[in-house]
């Protein structure tokens, strides 16, 4: 099944990979472990998932400026998404994106965290706007 | 610009501004009067400040009148916090390469009470929540929320892409806040902004505060502008008949209609004194965040009057250099240290440098007038340590810390 998902042009290059959705907002300094990108805090909808590789998608980004410095750092180390799919994204996570070199999108036709599922395989084209999901059968 | 006949980080910087004016729709880049950069490597990581020392040595200067944020140690007094030399020679480098690039050590989140004034209209790139809320709404200034490399690259260019609140129709008010709370504290002040913040937290909402005293001062308003980004994203608000861009509903909102009304009562501050409540003995006092301005100085001198503080009672000021010097000369900072008060510079409680600090602050118990610092507590320091934060006015700060015990 492929379902496609329209948002406001992103910014970045076309990717595709596997989706981690967080019904929670995030702040990349203090909700991911910075050497290995996996979720520390308690309560936290992504605690104990990683982010490392994937398609990271969130209602919106939470906190001050710090995600400007450590996204870019965490993509560099190699435990940072490969795109940010958000509701509503930032100037500071905007910022951080095109720093680091990744995919960013936001303002999408449907909420993303209910379109999009844990697992999807996702092929995103930021020029055009699009997304992609595929996803398996139950 | 884009071709390179600037040289490559010209070139970097303007495609940066590009693609990030491209995602926001931005019609054009703007000219900035002003920028702020964090030379502070322990909040930096590693990558970024390897490409600012590379983009140092290639010659790159700011081309607007930059200033710095809150640093990570108090360049005079670093020892006493138990701050390892090797971070200080660190930060102190780093600092200076800033400083070569025409950055001036400001040190602090109110760059505002140190020269660097922003007219009504004029577009900035301010990295600090606290300062981007004081300036767009006490000033009338322009400024998004910016990132750290993204101020700094704007400081380089003298140019943002104009989108946010660089745009006039961003810019009304589009929550109207009445306030019917007594604000007697400046402390006061601080739960106003706090209560607002969590209720409404989304980057667009400009709220518009009604039936606030019209002759208040500077201190109040910037208690204020630190509060509300605290636990949301606000970074701009209208005071009605204070603020130059609500001199009526009419202007402040743009002639429409707000998405919501709301009142803030005495309850509601109430609310938030008692969600960082508490009493018994106590450890510690904080006060300054945002900094201590020279009249909280004068202030806080006049209220310890002569009395001084409980031996098992640790009083911490946080200010800036400027602010120092001129408490110095004024034989305030005598009389504070007299009363047993330590003055530091340049820094914010929340995030000093090195390892002893934060140590030393778990199983404590602080008691302070700034809700910032309860708000973020010890949660910024990397180490697991707790510490029990009691947000209180000033004056029942300066009687605990006399007798000990709240």
């Amino acid at each position: 099944m492929v379902v496609v998902l329209r948002g406001h042009k992103g910014s970045g290059p076309s990717v595709e990979g596997e989706a981690v959705v967080s019904a929670d907002p995030v702040h990349f300094s203090t909700d991911f472990d910075q050497e290995t990108g996996i979720g520390k805090r308690q309560g936290h909808a992504l605690y104990g998932h990683s982010i490392a590789g994937k398609i990271l998608v969130a209602p919106m980004p939470k906190g001050g400026v710090a995600s400007s410095v450590s996204l870019p750092e965490m993509v560099k180390t190699g435990v940072g998404p490969k795109a940010v799919l958000f509701g509503t994204a930032n100037p500071v996570l905007v910022q951080a994106a095109i720093l680091a070199g990744i995919t960013i999108m936001d303002r999408f036709e449907e909420n993303p965290i209910q379109a999009i599922q844990t697992g999807d395989h996702l092929r995103v084209d930021p020029q055009a706007g699009l997304v992609m999901i595929e996803r398996q059968a139950q | 610009m884009l071709q390179g006949e600037f040289g490559e980080p010209v070139r970097w910087a303007t495609e940066f501004m590009v693609k990030q004016g491209e995602f926001f729709d931005a019609p054009s880049l703007v000219d900035i009067s002003y920028a702020s950069v964090c030379d502070d490597p322990v909040q930096l990581g590693k990558w970024w400040p390897k490409t600012v020392m590379s983009l140092a040595s290639q010659g790159v200067k700011f081309r607007v009148p930059t200033s710095t944020n809150v640093a990570g140690v108090d360049f005079d007094r670093w020892r006493e916090l138990g701050v390892e030399e090797g971070a200080v020679k660190e930060g102190v480098a780093f600092a200076r390469t800033i400083a070569q690039m025409g950055a001036v050590a400001t040190h602090s989140q109110d760059t505002y009470l140190l020269g660097f004034i922003p007219r009504l209209g004029e577009h900035v790139a301010y990295t600090e929540s606290q300062t981007v809320t004081f300036v767009n709404s006490y000033f009338g200034a322009r400024s998004n929320l910016e990132g750290y490399p993204g101020a700094f690259i704007a400081a380089t260019i003298g140019k943002v892409p104009k989108y946010g609140f660089h745009l006039e129709e961003n810019r009304a008010g589009n929550v109207l806040v009445e306030v019917r709370a007594t604000l007697d504290e400046l402390s006061d002040w601080d739960a106003l902004g706090y209560w607002v913040g969590k209720e409404f937290k989304e980057y667009g909402c400009v709220p518009v505060f009604a039936n606030l005293p019209p002759h208040v001062s500077i201190d109040p308003l910037r208690r204020l502008a630190c509060a509300l980004p605290t636990t949301g994203s606000i970074c701009f608000f209208h005071a009605l008949a204070i603020t130059p861009e609500a001199k009526t509903l009419e202007q402040a909102t743009a002639g429409q209609r707000v998405r919501q009304e709301t009142q803030v009562t005495d309850k509601a501050l109430r609310e938030i004194y008692e969600m960082y409540g508490g009493d018994g003995p106590l450890d510690l006092v904080w006060f300054g965040n945002p900094p201590l301005s020279i009249w909280e100085m004068m202030d806080i001198a006049r209220q310890f009057g002569g009395k001084k503080a409980h031996r098992n009672v640790e009083v911490m000021l946080f200010t800036s250099e400027p602010v120092k010097a001129m408490a110095d000369r004024m034989g305030i900072s005598t009389a504070l240290q007299e009363a047993g008060c330590h003055i530091y510079c340049s820094i914010c409680p929340t995030v000093i440098a090195g390892r002893q600090f934060p140590a030393r602050l778990n199983g404590r118990t602080i008691v302070t007038d700034n809700i910032k610092n309860c708000h973020y507590g010890v949660a910024l320091y990397s180490e697991q340590i707790t510490a029990r934060l009691i947000f209180r006015t000033r004056p029942e700060c300066v009687r605990a810390a006399v007798e000990g015990r709240l």
